[in-house]
């Protein structure tokens, strides 16, 4: 029977291809769905109405909407395109398609790193919050917008804030380590928010930011003198910081000195920080992004002087859109000119200030002389500049260029005699006149230079390379001459007084920063630097003429050479949070070599959920000494480095501190902290002069410690702060000072209360009070004078029984700054004003005594006494500022 | 004379089918059969004629009503594929392999349309407001008016799946009206139950088609064991649940159940001779 058999042979031969046909046709068959938008579980119920044959778990499911294109695909290619986003993925099954988690991606951790800047002007923010919502897992990004954070892989939720920004909510898959770069847009909505020295920092990171930011929108409201927006006058509203009367003398961070402070200028230290002797500061409001003050706690990529730290960041210029701001205050016009290079790439900022009341200072000086029968004028010149540009090189770097520059010129002279005829028995006349001469020049000028170049090396290594240049150069003078001279028989009796003080400080620095993330909120930070120093300091008083002074030795010039490296371990164990730094410095100048550890120790973690806590040790060492000396009656410190004999300053301090919200908008801190200072170095009592500087120095310590309290509401329409300092700070020298009996420091202020007061009066304006008090200077008073019995120096010295033993009245005063801001809308031009008033009470602040001899006609003739004259500096002073900007439109957005 | 079976439903059948008799041809075999006699003829008794016809006619009778009543028509299927049958009133049902349905074809269609199912089949009953469909089991009976529903009724249990019109299902007193849509399962010794069927998976071993919107695992494997008999057992009594959504057309019942358990991380494992015994086991992940 072949016919049946050849025909079923036929019928397989036909359908068995067949079969195959329709086997591969049902893996190949194309499906299309409904086009547009869908929850992805109705896209796939979709698919299987179709006829596409597959199976899945809906909680595995998430909740997004996919685009469902209008072509069509197979199963396997739907799957591909819906699944896209999601960490699922499919397998053929045995009977269809399955979809599954991607195990692939849920079991391994990758690694998540990128910049976060402003979304408009390209800034890079510093300490913004990055978090990982699934896992409660957060970091920060460093100084450079920086961050690092290692994640298992698939669907993560993430949230990024920073103060004064709207949060970014994103959620990604992660399939691999990604560079992320996110950008915030800023919050136009007018934040009723403090800034400064807020605790409200989200996540783990608060523990490791130990610095207290200085925000500019509260500098902004805060005003200065003269209308002079100074960051350094909010900073001196903090507890603990301290300054002389108007801020006379710098800042003082905890009992520390004047030069004990590291001022960083983008990672630069500066060897200047103020002008005017410490009524302004160097920091235009217009350059600065961002000032981090850093008074215990210190990171380990902090060293060098053993009291604060004051880290200061410029802005980078807007990349996108050009503005230019033009203004002026009582005291000085600035300008500030920003913007884009190549867009999105780079950028530059120009900022200039100058102090154009100088010409109107010296004429007003002239008249007034005129009036208190004087000749001559005062004369003050302040002008500086800050030079920033930015450009993005590759994908994964940038390099920074910046510059600052600044320069005070004071002039003052005057001179006046006066013509007295004493009455005499004897009928004789005798015409005397007694002429008095004062000059004083001082001129000081301040540069620092830094190219940075930072680089993100991976996913969780960054690292910035700098090259520094810093210098300081001042040049101060005086002569004074009070004399006597009898007309008729050209007897001439007086004494006079000159000075020259000369201080040139060059550093030139190389420098590597980096940081490793190893996950787990785990970041290991290390750093290489090196320096060159070339000091030259002169300071001399003498009572001959200035020209009689001998010019400069090249013998004076001391060339240090420094280097210094830096390891820091940043981790957390459970609820304890942990920073073990350790810093090696090796110091070397003439031949004499030092070398120094200085650990540090941070631990804190929260006690519950509104209070934590927080512990530091740190060591820190100065190679470089600000030496102190009042003798011309103005600051002429003079910076010397540790050489032979002279070993560097070095402090060990502990701290610890609670901080308590009770509410999200109230924080109340309470910090105590014990510090001692050795190795500290100051003029022996009697004549200072450069020539012998290095020896005729006396060695001692010092001790500082406190207690501070802050309560502030950081949030609505009434914010501010207030707070109280009770510290005391003690110096011990040996027997050339004060005969080695511990002596108060000069700016020991037992009390200090200090109040803000931000009322937000509008939508754009806020009334600013701020009213601090202090107890007074301990100041060496003089009461009584001894006659010289050498015939070396003056006639009368002044004798002083207890070094530093006069309490000062104390200091306090108020002021009142309303700040405004107007633009029209849609407008590209926004107005901002300043209206206030320093010194409301018009209180008189001594800086310093000043004893003058007077000469007048007592009883028997011609007396001199001795006349105290309490020299302040601002009366009630009105504050006026206004600026113009003209750039990208402020658009705000109320109301919400 | 005895009358053989043969005989019997020979006559039965001819009886039916209006018998008329050929009588010239009977009268011819009759004469044939006549041996002829010499001498007298003898005439048969008439008395005697009557009585053979009388028991003749009776037993007749007797086995024609003994037959008749003890007569059932059966539908089996022992073969794995469907099979289709078409009742007297017209109502076709699709038979599951190994399932039976018995029906009395006398009395099918008169008052009543009365069944009895063993297994799984699929109806679609001629509307007939006069004559109530009435499939029954021991325990439980269902009454259609004009339907299409999917029955299953084994071991005492009665689940029925509607998928057009509606049917009442009664156990005792019981009364439960079950509408499109909907799936009721009676049972001896428990309440009946009563759910919402959308996707009527009881209908896959006829369909092909299996449809999971967010359905428990107890839920799948129960339509697995419903439609093709596939029993699970999990190991140590460890039970895993998990929901599935999903759809499958003419798939094999064991690669569905593969793939079920795989979205679950459940490993399967045949256990027996029969290819519907499988032991699975589950770390329950996620």
């Amino acid at each position: 029977m072949t016919w049946p058999r050849c025909s079923f042979a036929v019928f397989l031969a036909v359908c068995v291809p067949f079969l195959l046909f329709a086997q591969t046709d049902s893996l190949s068959q194309r499906y299309t769905l409904a086009a547009g938008e869908k929850l992805l579980e109705d896209a796939l119920i979709a698919l299987t109405e179709a006829g596409a044959e597959l199976s899945y778990r809906p909680d595995q499911l998430p909740d997004i909407v996919v685009q469902v294109p209008a072509d069509s695909y197979t199963v396997a290619g739907w799957l591909d395109l819906l699944l896209r986003d999601t960490e699922l993925t499919y397998v053929r099954g045995a009977a269809g398609y399955l979809i599954l988690l991607d195990r692939e991606l849920t079991d391994q951790r990758f690694t998540l790193f990128g910049m976060v800047s402003d979304g408009q002007s390209g800034e890079r923010l510093i300490g913004a919050t990055v978090q990982l919502l699934d896992e409660q897992l957060g970091t920060y990004t460093n100084e450079y917008g920086f961050y690092t954070i290692a994640t298992p892989g698939g669907r993560r939720r993430l949230r990024v804030t920073y103060i004064g920004y709207r949060p970014l909510e994103t959620e990604l898959i992660l399939r691999s380590d990604s560079l992320l770069n996110l950008n915030l847009q800023p919050n136009r909505e007018l934040p009723q928010v403090i800034v400064t020295s807020t605790h409200g920092r989200e996540g783990e990171a608060r523990y490791f930011e130990t610095g207290t930011r200085i925000g500019r929108a509260e500098v902004d409201q805060l005003g200065g003198p003269g209308g002079e927006d100074d960051p350094l006058q909010l900073a001196r509203l903090l507890p603990g910081v301290t300054s002389g009367a108007d801020g006379i003398g710098g800042i003082l961070i905890r009992g520390s000195e004047a030069g004990h402070n590291l001022i960083l200028l983008d990672g630069v230290p500066v060897y200047g920080l103020s002008h005017a002797g410490g009524l302004f500061s160097i920091f235009s409001n217009q350059a600065i992004r961002r000032i981090d003050l850093y008074k215990d706690a210190l990171p380990a990529r902090f060293g060098g002087r053993i009291g604060g730290v004051l880290d200061v960041h410029t802005r980078d210029g807007n990349q996108y859109e050009n503005e230019l701001t033009v203004g002026s205050s009582l005291l000085s016009a600035q300008l500030a000119a920003e913007g884009p290079i190549r867009t999105g790439e780079s950028s530059f900022l120009l900022t200039g200030r100058y102090f154009w009341a100088s010409s109107l200072l010296r004429q007003y000086s002239e008249v007034y002389k005129e009036k208190r029968g004087r000749k001559g004028s005062t004369d003050y010149d302040v002008y500086d500049v800050n030079l920033k540009l930015n450009q993005k090189a590759g994908d994964r770097g940038r390099i920074y260029f910046s510059l600052y520059s600044g320069v005070d010129d004071y002039h003052n002279n005057s001179w006046q005699s006066r013509t007295l005829v004493p009455p005499s028995d004897a009928g004789t006349v005798f015409v005397y006149n007694t002429p008095t001469f004062r000059s004083e020049r001082v001129r000081w000028g301040n540069t620092v230079g830094a190219l940075r170049y930072n680089h993100v090396f991976s996913d969780r290594t960054f690292g910035n390379f700098r090259l520094s240049y810093s210098d300081l150069q001042t040049q101060s003078a005086f002569e004074r001459y009070d004399s006597i001279l009898e007309v008729t028989n050209h007897i001439f009796e007086g004494q006079l007084f000159s000075g020259r003080y000369y201080s040139q400080i060059r550093q030139l620095g190389a420098a590597f920063d980096g940081q490793h993330g190893m996950g787990h909120a785990t970041t290991l930070r290390f750093g290489l630097e090196a320096n060159a120093h070339r000091f030259l300091p002169q300071l001399m008083t003498g009572e001959s003429r200035l020209t009689s002074f001998p010019t400069l030795d090249a013998a004076d010039i001391h060339r240090p050479v420094e280097f210094n490296n830096y390891l820091s371990y940043e981790s957390k164990w459970r609820r304890l949070y942990y920073r073990l730094g350790l810093r090696g410095s090796y110091w070397r100048n003439g031949g004499v070599d030092y070398v120094n550890l200085s650990p540090r120790l941070l631990l804190a973690g929260p006690l519950s959920e509104s209070l934590d806590w927080q512990l530091s040790y740190d060591r820190t060492v100065q190679p470089v000494h600000l030496l102190n000396s009042f003798v011309i009656g103005l600051p002429s410190d003079l910076w010397v480095p540790s050489a032979a004999g002279i070993a560097p300053a070095s402090s060990p301090r502990f701290s610890g501190k609670l901080v308590w919200s009770p509410k999200s908008e109230w924080t109340l801190t309470s910090s105590l902290y014990y510090k001692r200072m050795r190795g500290l170095i100051a003029y022996s009592e009697g004549r200072q002069s450069s020539l012998t500087w290095m020896e005729n120095l006396s060695r001692g310590s010092g001790e500082a410690y406190g207690w501070e309290m802050v309560a502030q509401r950081s949030r609505g329409r009434f914010r501010g702060w207030m707070s109280y300092t009770l510290a005391r700070s003690d110096r011990t020298f040996d027997r050339s000072i004060n005969q080695g009996m511990t002596f108060p420091f000069r700016y020991d202020r037992r009390h200090a209360v200090n109040l803000l007061l931000i009322y937000q009066l509008g939508e754009r304006t806020t009334l600013t009070g701020s009213w601090r008090f202090e107890t007074g200077l301990a100041y060496s008073l003089s009461l009584a004078t001894r006659t010289n019995p050498t015939d070396d120096g003056p006639e009368n010295i002044p004798v002083v029984l207890e070094r530093n033993g006069f309490r000062m009245p104390p200091n306090h005063r108020f002021d009142v700054n309303l700040h405004t801001t107007l633009s029209g809308p849609d407008s590209r031009v926004t107005h901002s004003i300043d209206v206030g008033l320093y010194n409301v009470y018009n209180r008189h602040n001594p800086v310093y005594y000043e004893i003058r001899p007077e000469y007048s006609v007592g009883e028997e003739g011609l007396v001199s006494r001795e006349q105290f004259y309490k020299i302040f500096v601002a009366p009630v002073l009105p504050s006026l500022s206004y600026q113009v900007t003209i750039g990208k439109p402020v658009r705000p957005e109320f109301g919400k | 004379m005895s009358l053989e079976q043969n005989d019997i439903d020979q006559l039965v059948t001819m009886y039916r089918e209006d018998f008329t008799p050929d009588v010239d041809r009977g009268l011819r075999q009759l004469h044939g059969r006549l041996k002829p006699s010499a001498g007298r003829i003898r005439r048969l008794p008439r008395r005697r004629l009557l009585a053979v016809a009388a028991v003749a006619l009776l037993v007749i009778a007797a086995a024609v009503v003994l037959l008749t009543r003890d007569q059932q028509t059966y539908l089996i299927n022992d073969s794995d594929a469907l099979a289709e049958y078409q009742l007297p009133d017209g109502t076709s049902l699709t038979l599951q392999g190994g399932s039976q349905v018995r029906y009395d074809p006398n009395t099918y269609n008169l008052d009543a349309r009365r069944l009895s199912l063993d297994g799984q089949a699929y109806f679609e009953v001629v509307p007939d407001q006069g004559r109530p469909f009435i499939v029954s089991n021991g325990t439980a009976a269902l009454h259609v008016t004009g339907t299409a529903f999917n029955l299953r009724s084994r071991n005492e249990e009665m689940e029925v799946e509607v998928s057009e019109g509606s049917v009442i299902l009664q156990k005792g007193t019981e009364k439960l009206s079950v509408a499109a849509m909907e799936c009721a399962m009676a049972k001896p010794g428990a309440p009946m139950i009563h759910q919402p069927a959308p996707n009527l998976n009881h209908h896959a071993w006829r369909t092909g088609v299996l449809k999971f919107n967010h359905t428990p695992l107890e839920e799948v494997l129960s339509y697995l064991s419903d439609n093709w008999g596939i029993k699970c057992e999990w190991k140590d009594g460890k039970v895993c649940s998990y929901t599935v959504s999903g759809s499958y057309r003419g798939g094999d019942a064991g690669s569905v159940l593969m793939d079920i358990a795989e979205l679950g991380g459940v490993k399967v494992r045949s256990t027996g001779t029969d290819g519907k015994h499988f032991l699975l086991e589950g770390s329950c992940s996620q």
